[in-house]
């Protein structure tokens, strides 16, 4: 994570190639696949539907932790030669790494937040269900702001630059566009069934 | 002028169409049942053979004569629980009628307890008319609840009558009306006034005893109103009601101990109660009534009594039940139209032969079903002759148990008498249900018209909506209108012809020659006005749709399409919040662009440059918004099918109802209600300080001054009035009670008055007499530099009263009048009118929506500043002048504007059902009952409370055409030209385009509002034979459908004043200007 948040400053340059981008998303593919099936096959239920609340825990954990790690490798791999803070002294570069995780923990936990207060204002329950709402903006947190993170890091004009570009280049930027903006349509998207009563039995 | 009138009489057109395609569909939808005029009599069944008949009243008509009297006890809202006994748990209204347990026990061959399920509507009028006629009532006749009709179906009251038996009746004076000049005695007292416990039931008991000891009657009917009223006021957890049921009890025990032996005695309640005490719905408490039979001579055979009388297990009767069963008994015939079966128990047993076996016994009650399904028979035969809705098959098996029946019986097989017993029944319950679920005709044909005409409207106002969106310059654009309402005025008198030469021609049709009429004017002229549009028309084109506009009409088909599932119509309030949420980002992100500016500041996180940033500013009014959407949440009380997840707002319970264990919170409540009633009177002084409206002492701003807050202070105090116990506010006298109210309708009157006669609220200060006035003025201006609000003050009026007319004829400098107050000349009349709007809304609302009110003010107040600012940024490079630039009001806020008229519908504490009708809102400032000739101002009080939210949204309408000409300016970093900003008056000065961008607005609102109307109506249509269309989409079809109307005419009212306002203006101006020459 420390070496993704060092180079992240910078990667916005360098796009990465298309043909990697195409792997990462492959491989989060086949993770939220495996993340469903294995569950599946050695417990027999569906644990979306049968605890959901525990396998959006655990979704959030395991992403995180693998994108972190993905967005690291590559990022990495695409900058070999970007050694910013070796320069300095070992200890100030602990320093600056540690103020680093602090300011990006921060972020998250502040975009956790906002998430959950939009939750509300759209109509969740304020005093209710409150462990719901915040595992659904926990969940949203990680699908849209961490891989943001991940990549562009703390500056805010980066952000800006990402997010009011019309038609960004093909490549990460706009794979992070696009997936942000789909994560947040699909979760506004799911509020639509949520009247339904198609569950109850004289349906 | 003449544009005006153009666009008044487009106007009119549209909502003609509109108005055509209502009453369509609503004939079609809401159609009446067939009621069938013939009447029972004696000798009816005589030319049969089957029955020995006795033809004679005093020996019994169809049957044996079996009881001399009857007395009905009607407790109105009895509700099942209360009569039953439960000895494990006590609540206010249980174990409270202990007197009829111990008839059960101690008698039970004398007395029975039913559960007496009533059929929906549940209100007064409808279940007396099923009780009397043993007919099914339609949804329509609940509508009429007001003035209650007299019944001209066969019931049982006219067939004694007829027989020459006499009714004694007192109580509620609903039985009155419906059977006028029936009763031989009648002590009625009025029934509407639903605080008042005790006038009609005191009455009652002064009357009853004495009447039942004079014995002149065959049919004594008493009406007991208390516990009805109890429950509206107080619900059924109060201990009012454990009183109020305690006294019911003392009654029946003294007419118990007074009834002769030849008298029966059937206590019931007409309907139940919600757990809030109301009715009017369908759910299971409001449906499960109360029945109690007795008698003191023997009743039933001892065969048919249940072993144990208290046990849970009651039999349970439809209320139509009483007919048949109470005719036979006294020996009358059954009502023509009854489809209500015997009660069987009361048929068992005979005086002539106490001692007989239980199979004679269940001969005689066989004798009674047999007489009851033969005039079922001969009523749905008779129907079907009138209508072929009848299931064929289902008629068909239906009739072939009557004749198994018929058979089992004709060969005397007596071990099977309980089989054919059970055949009857069954054949009765059955032609009940087939009944009970085709009875409300549809007419197809109708409806499908309906619903064509409403797409036709709709089409033709989004023409002319299109036809205004162009850039055309003003005289191309009246052209253009003259030039439409010219051809729809000729088609429209042709399709009159037409229908008129129709009419005169086709016999059949003449008796809805107005429908007829209505409907070939409107469909002939606008589809000549389509055609014409959409063929030969090139001026009026689609301009671009923009992403805003698209996603607000996306959003409204959303919400016309929800309203044919049954679970969005159920949870609208949420979907409503959503939508509005939704569209309020859209419209942010989307003109996020505009505010972005260049960072003029090298410090990053320089909080001043950072607040005025218009993006900052414009997060700022989203963030405001959106939390008092979300709060007004707090204000929703539930409908029935969203228990037990949601819970009804603790602010629509009266004060006076709550426990007194919650003091904290009802003086909390109270001081709350105060702050948010004062907020507005003051908010609305503090504007019209700010630009220089409060001048001077025209009636509106002496108005502003002392009548809006008078208002608030006596609706303060009128609340403070009912949160004490009722019994101290009952003992005030009545002119207390009302006064406080009444001032507050007087302050709305003469506000009204003074918004229609003199409005402006300009002042004029003539510089050539006033010159030592301006010169301390700026004197002044240079001595308190320091303080800099007081200046920013002046200098702001200043620069509002310095206009000039671009070709200024008197250009001396003296001359040139100072005017304050003038660029927000419309807006600060047309404020006044919505802050009277929102004053008494708020005192009919009641106190615990005073916050809501408020919500709503605060919603309303940032959605204009955000579109201010947007529209302000927005053409900030631009250089086309104002008028030009807000000339297209975009979509997506009267979208949001339309949107949070239905919001505060349910944030006001109402839904689309009947039960949560908030009736008592009719005697805010009345007291007592309301002669005839005043019912409408309780149905326009009850429909102001109902609406309150869509009326203040409606009238407030036109501040959005305001808005961006006196605010919004604050955002731009230029205020350069703001000396030659002509603010409002610049409409004024393009009075034809003014015109025409109001009447554009209007269109555009009730677009919305039709399109979402449609959807309802389509689902009414489609789901006619859903399980839930008397519960949810009909009630929703009617709401909207009201909703739509009461719009349509404010809409129609509003123009008027808004017209009425720029001619006051227009005269105020000459006279001025020929003031000016004369000096």
């Amino acid at each position: 994570m420390a070496a993704a948040m060092d180079l992240s400053s910078d990667c916005l340059q360098q796009s990465l190639s298309i043909r990697s981008l195409f792997f990462v998303n492959f491989g989060m593919g086949v993770f939220v696949v495996m993340f469903h099936l294995i569950p599946y096959l050695y417990l027999n239920e569906i644990i979306v539907i049968s605890s959901p609340l525990l396998a959006v825990k655990w979704f959030c954990i395991l992403h995180s932790v693998l994108q972190v790690a993905t967005y690291a490798l590559i990022v990495k791999k695409q900058n070999p030669s970007n050694k910013t803070g070796s320069k300095k002294s070992p200890w100030r570069n602990l320093c600056n790494k540690i103020n680093g995780l602090l300011k990006y923990g921060l972020l998250y936990f502040s975009s956790i937040l906002l998430f959950h207060m939009i939750a509300v204002l759209y109509g969740a329950p304020f005093s209710e269900s409150v462990e719901e709402t915040f595992k659904l903006s926990t969940l949203l947190a990680t699908l849209t702001t961490l891989p943001c993170m991940c990549v562009i890091g703390l500056d805010a004009d980066s952000w800006a630059q990402l997010f009011t570009h019309n038609r960004p280049v093909v490549g990460i930027e706009s794979c992070l566009q696009q997936t942000t903006v789909m994560t947040l349509v699909g979760a506004w998207l799911g509020a639509f069934p949520i009247p339904l009563d198609w569950d109850r039995p004289w349906q | 002028m003449r544009s005006h009138n153009t666009q008044l009489f487009l106007m009119v057109w549209i909502f003609t169409l509109y108005v055509t395609a209502i009453v369509l569909f609503t004939k079609g939808f809401l159609l009446k049942r067939l009621e069938i005029p013939q009447k029972s009599t004696c000798s009816d069944f005589q030319a049969d053979g089957k029955f020995d008949q006795h033809g004679d009243f005093s020996q019994g008509c169809w049957t044996q004569r079996r009881f001399k009297q009857a007395v009905l006890l009607v407790i109105d809202a009895l509700r099942f629980d209360f009569a039953v006994p439960d000895s494990k748990s006590d609540t206010a209204f249980q174990n409270r009628l202990p007197f009829l347990s111990r008839l059960l026990v101690e008698k039970p061959l004398h007395s029975r307890l039913y559960e007496f399920l009533a059929d929906p509507p549940t209100t007064t009028m409808q279940r007396l008319k099923g009780l009397t006629t043993g007919s099914l009532p339609t949804f329509v006749d609940a509508g009429s609840n007001f003035a209650s009709s007299e019944i001209v179906e066969d019931n049982f009251i006219s067939q004694l009558t007829g027989l020459g038996g006499s009714i004694t009746f007192m109580g509620d004076d609903t039985w009155e009306s419906l059977f006028i000049g029936k009763f031989k005695k009648a002590f009625p007292y009025p029934s509407f006034n639903v605080k008042d416990l005790h006038t009609v039931d005191n009455g009652v008991i002064e009357h009853l005893i004495p009447e039942i000891i004079n014995n002149d009657w065959h049919l004594l009917i008493a009406h007991f109103l208390g516990v009805d009223h109890c429950g509206h006021r107080f619900g059924p957890y109060h201990s009012a009601m454990s009183e109020k049921l305690s006294q019911m009890n003392d009654v029946i025990r003294s007419v118990v101990e007074t009834i002769s032996n030849e008298t029966v005695l059937f206590i019931f309640g007409d309907h139940g109660m919600t757990s809030t005490g109301d009715h009017g719905g369908d759910s299971a408490d409001e449906l499960s009534a109360a029945l109690f039979v007795y008698s003191p001579s023997q009743l039933m055979h001892p065969d048919t009594v249940l072993l144990n009388p208290l046990q849970k297990n009651y039999k349970t009767l439809s209320q139509v039940d009483l007919v048949p069963t109470l005719s036979l008994l006294l020996g009358t015939p059954i009502p023509f139209s009854n489809l209500g079966s015997v009660m069987t128990d009361l048929f068992t047993f005979e005086d002539k032969s106490p001692s007989s076996s239980y199979s004679v016994a269940v001969l005689k009650s066989i004798e009674a079903l047999r007489l009851n399904s033969y005039q079922v028979k001969r009523y749905i035969d008779e129907y079907s002759r009138v209508s072929d809705e009848f299931p064929h098959q289902r008629a068909t098996d239906l009739q072939s148990k009557l004749d198994a029946a018929e058979r089992l019986l004709s060969e005397g097989n007596y071990e099977q008498l309980s089989h054919i017993q059970n055949l009857y029944i069954d054949y009765l319950n059955g032609v009940k249900h087939m009944c009970q679920r085709i009875w409300a005709k549809f007419d197809l044909v109708l409806i499908t018209c309906g619903i064509l005409m409403m797409v036709i409207a709709i089409t033709s106002s989004v023409a002319l909506v299109l036809c205004l969106n162009t850039t055309m310059a003003v005289p191309q654009i009246s052209l253009t209108l003259n030039g439409h309402l010219k051809l729809i005025i000729k088609s429209g008198i042709f399709g009159l012809a037409f229908g008129i030469f129709a009419v005169l021609l086709h016999t059949p049709l003449r008796s809805n020659w107005a429908t007829i009429l209505f409907f070939l004017f409107a469909l002939i002229s606008s589809l000549t006005f389509l055609c014409k549009f959409f063929l030969l028309d090139k001026s009026c084109k689609f301009k671009q749709v923009s992403w805003e506009s698209f996603m607000a009409t996306v959003l409204m088909l959303f919400y016309a399409v929800a309203m044919t599932s049954n679970s969005y119509v159920v949870r609208e309030d949420d979907v409503c919040v959503f939508l509005i949420h939704t569209l309020l980002l859209t419209v942010f992100l989307l003109n996020v662009k505009y505010t972005r500016t260049k960072r003029k500041s090298t410090r990053k996180w320089d909080l001043g440059v950072w607040l005025t940033q218009p993006l900052s500013r414009v997060m700022f009014i989203i963030l405001i918004i959106s939390a008092a959407v979300r709060l007004s949440a707090h204000f929703r009380v539930c409908r029935e099918e969203q228990y037990p997840a949601c819970e009804s707002s603790a602010f629509a319970q009266s004060l006076s109802s709550l426990p007194p264990a919650q003091i904290v919170f009802k003086n909390m409540r109270y001081f709350l209600s105060l702050a948010c009633v004062s907020v507005l009177p003051l908010g609305l002084r503090f504007w019209m300080s700010h630009y220089g409206n409060l001048n001077g002492s025209s009636a509106a701003v002496t108005y502003a001054i002392y009548g809006l807050p008078l208002a608030a202070v006596c609706a303060s105090f009128y609340w403070a009035l009912q949160a004490l116990p009722d019994k101290t506010v009952d003992s005030l006298p009545v002119w207390q009670q009302v006064l406080l109210p009444r001032i507050v309708y007087s302050v709305f009157a003469v506000g009204i008055i003074i918004v229609l006669w003199k409005p402006l609220t300009v002042y004029v200060i003539h510089r050539g007499e006033k010159k030592r006035n301006s010169n301390s003025e700026s004197a002044s201006l240079e001595i308190h530099q320091d303080e800099e609000h007081e200046v920013v003050k002046k200098v702001f009026k200043k620069m509002k009263s310095n206009w000039k007319k671009p070709s200024n004829d008197f250009s001396s400098d003296s001359s040139v009048p100072m005017v304050y107050g003038l660029a927000t000349v419309y807006s600060a009349s047309y404020l006044l009118l919505v802050t009277i709007f929102i004053l008494v809304l708020t005192i009919l609302l009641g106190d615990g929506f005073a916050p809501a009110m408020l919500l709503l003010s605060v919603q309303m107040f940032f959605l204009l500043e955000l579109y201010a600012v947007i529209s302000h940024v927005k053409f900030r490079d631009s250089g086309s002048s104002k008028v030009d630039k807000f000339h297209d009001i975009p979509w997506s806020i009267v979208a949001l504007w339309a949107l949070m008229a239905s919001q505060y519908f349910f944030a006001t504490g109402h839904q689309a059902t009947v039960p949560s009708i908030r009736f008592e809102s009719a005697f805010v400032g009345f007291h007592g009952d309301f002669p005839f000739y005043l019912y409408f101002v309780a149905a326009l009080m009850i429909g102001l409370n109902t609406y309150a939210g869509p009326v203040i949204f409606t009238v407030s309408l036109p501040l959005i055409i305001f808005w961006p000409y006196s605010r919004g300016t604050l955002s731009q970093q230029d205020g350069s030209n703001r000396a030659n900003d002509k603010g409002e008056f610049l409409l004024h000065e393009n009075e034809e385009k003014f015109s025409v961008i109001c009447f554009r607005l209007f269109m555009m609102y009730t677009i919305f509002l039709a399109v979402r109307f449609l959807g309802t109506m389509v689902s009414a249509g489609i789901h006619r034979r859903h399980l839930m269309v008397w519960k949810i989409f009909a009630p929703r079809f009617v709401f909207e459908g009201v909703s739509f109307l009461l719009t349509m005419t404010i809409i129609f009212i509003i123009y008027l004043i808004l017209l009425r306002l720029d001619k006051v203006l227009k005269n105020w101006f000459d006279q001025l200007v020929i003031k000016c020459h004369e000096q």
